[in-house]
């Protein structure tokens, strides 16, 4: 779905050659995204994740290395639109990104941008919001919306170009845990039933441990890559790289530290439940 | 009081005033405007008075919040009327001394007052209902057919168009941030409220930096998300609500012609 090939990127540039003072954010980069695949980016403040995100829908352009979106090469000019449209993308800050005062008009803003016909617009609007559960609100204003909703029309309004790939770089950085739950879970639903690939950015190792695979960012490299139990299993390594581990993981690694026979690759509070129940057997019952 | 100005909220209601056309909108209100101009005799102002509680009736917006969004420009209203009370000559009604200052007040001079405060607030209750039942995206879809004719020598319709519709989005956003830098700064001992002019807008200072590094920077996040959407100046776009001009505004136009030419007749004809 999404291929990048030693991919480099400077913000300030000459020619590939770093202006005095700038180093690369991000360093040869070579990954792939299957399709229908959700895949959660993690990496101390600075590391290039939202830098790398803006690759994938040709934002920005590789210094060096090529970025390929469903085959297509982002630094070919003619590509940029097919590849937008392919790979939506939803931000940190709700309301930084809504460009209309009305939730269906923002919704519909996308495909009116597309050409896309009137009456197929008030389709895809309509689809749309129902996917995030959001029909209800279609005739209210984004500032009259709790931060979790404005990221679920957020999500909305980007699912309207009808793309392949959603991009969400830190969707739930500015919400409460209620709205951190409601993103989730749409983004969940939309990633298992509709079959959209999903590439989510996060600080949040619960959030991470939901998807299918971590990719663990350091420094504009790519430190860590593989399924969440093998990432969160090396507890000393992901605290070396400045991040945390779901607080159940971390539990469970100072349990066995202790000696007490508990699994290591806790994930979710169920899980760790299950095994303090096993391990206690009745106690955990009273 | 900045929560209170009303520009650019827009009320979703079902009213004959919401379905009409944004364009002819905009052309209504500026008659409306140039009429309030043009009058001036107590029966052209008793007209344009039943007019204007016709159209704030069917508006479809509580009266109450019409009105709100006139309070803002009170001191406007009072300062105009004094001045023109006390500024204007003509047959004296009322004088008097103050230091040595003799003061009169003129029959001429509270005639104006009353017509000029009467003027500035139906002005903007014609306005406010304008932007009050017209969504912005609709209002800029007006502005951008009305200004389309002037295409032709090269005005960028469309991008001033989009412009404005974002200015006006971002009005709660930032007047709402204006609100917490104040009171954060407030906490830290910033004092808005005392001393005179001058030292109020020194005050302000402090204020103005934050709030536009601020805006600047989601003006930058904006453009992102809306190039991300395949946003582009040049590109054909089309449009979800298409604003035709229906037999509805047809009615419309012709209910309102007459109704000027009733307002014209009482002021030339009577
Ligand atoms: N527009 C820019 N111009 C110059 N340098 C930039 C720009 N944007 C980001 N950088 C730099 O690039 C590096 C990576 O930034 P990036 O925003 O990609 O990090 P991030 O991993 O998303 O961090 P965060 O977790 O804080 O969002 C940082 O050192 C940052 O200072
Ligand atoms: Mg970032």
């Amino acid at each position: 779905m999404i291929k990048t090939q030693n991919l480099s990127f400077i913000y300030r540039e000459d020619n590939g050659v770093a202006a005095a003072g700038e180093e690369a954010v991000l360093k040869e980069i070579n990954l792939k995204i299957e399709q229908g695949s959700f895949t959660a980016v993690l990496g101390a403040n600075g590391s290039g994740k939202s830098t790398l995100a803006k690759h994938f829908n040709a934002i920005l352009l590789p210094s060096g290395g090529k970025v390929y979106v469903k085959g297509m090469d982002t630094s070919v000019p003619e590509n940029m639109f097919p590849i937008r449209q392919c790979a939506g993308m939803v931000f940190q800050n709700p309301d930084n990104q809504m460009v209309a005062a009305l939730v269906e008009d923002e919704v519909a803003f996308a495909p009116e941008n597309l050409g896309v016909e009137p009456k197929e617009i008030r389709r895809r609007v309509d689809e749309c919001l129902a996917a995030v559960d959001m029909t209800k609100y279609a005739q209210s204003s984004p500032s009259a919306l709790s931060g979790g909703q404005k990221q679920r029309v957020a999500i909305a309004a980007a699912l309207a170009m009808d793309p392949e790939i959603l991009i969400l770089d830190e969707p739930t950085a500015m919400l409460d845990p209620k709205g951190r739950k409601e993103v989730m879970r749409t983004i969940k639903t939309l990633n298992r039933e509709n079959g959209i690939t999903a590439v989510l950015i996060t600080h949040y190792m619960d959030e991470a441990a939901q998807a299918d695979r971590i990719v663990v960012m350091d420094n504009g490299k790519i430190a860590m890559d593989g399924k969440p139990r093998e990432i969160f299993a090396d507890v000393e390594k992901i605290k070396a790289l400045g991040l945390d581990v779901p607080q159940v993981t971390e539990l469970a690694h100072e349990l066995s530290r202790l000696g007490i026979k508990i699994r290591p690759d806790i994930l979710n509070v169920d899980e760790c439940f299950a095994e303090l129940t096993r391990l206690f057997g009745g106690a955990a019952n009273d | 009081m900045l929560k209170d100005i009303t520009i650019g909220k827009y009320v979703p209601a079902r009213s004959p005033l919401h379905r009409l056309d944004p364009l002819v909108k905009i052309i209504f209100t500026a008659f409306y405007i140039a009429a309030l101009f043009i009058i001036n005799k107590p029966l052209p102002y008793a007209v344009f008075t039943a007019y204007t509680l016709i159209i704030m009736l069917i508006s479809g917006i509580p009266v109450k919040m019409i009105l709100k969004g006139a309070r803002p420009m009170l001191w406007i209203f009072i300062f105009t009327a004094v001045f023109n009370v006390f500024m204007t000559t003509g047959e004296t009604l009322w004088a008097f001394d103050i230091f040595s200052l003799s003061i009169k007040i003129t029959r001429e001079g509270v005639i104006s007052g009353a017509v000029l405060t009467v003027r500035l607030f139906y002005l903007v209750i014609g306005t406010s209902l304008l932007t009050l039942t017209t969504s912005p995206l609709d209002l800029t879809d007006g502005i951008e057919k009305l200004l389309s004719p002037l295409q032709k020598i090269k005005v960028p319709s469309h991008e001033i168009a989009m412009m404005m519709t974002i200015a006006i989005r971002f009005i709660p956003t930032l007047s709402e941030e204006t609100d917490k830098i104040m009171k954060a700064q407030t906490a830290r001992g910033a004092d808005f409220e005392t001393g005179n002019i001058i030292r109020r807008a020194k005050a302000m200072l402090p204020l103005l930096v934050p709030l536009f590094i601020s805006a600047f920077r989601r003006a930058d996040d904006l453009a992102v998300a809306m190039e991300s959407r395949c946003y582009s100046s040049g590109g054909k776009r089309t449009k979800m609500k298409e604003c035709r001009f229906t037999s509805f505004d047809l009615r419309a136009v012709i209910i309102f012609a007459a109704a000027t030419a009733a307002l014209m007749t009482t002021q030339y004809m009577l």
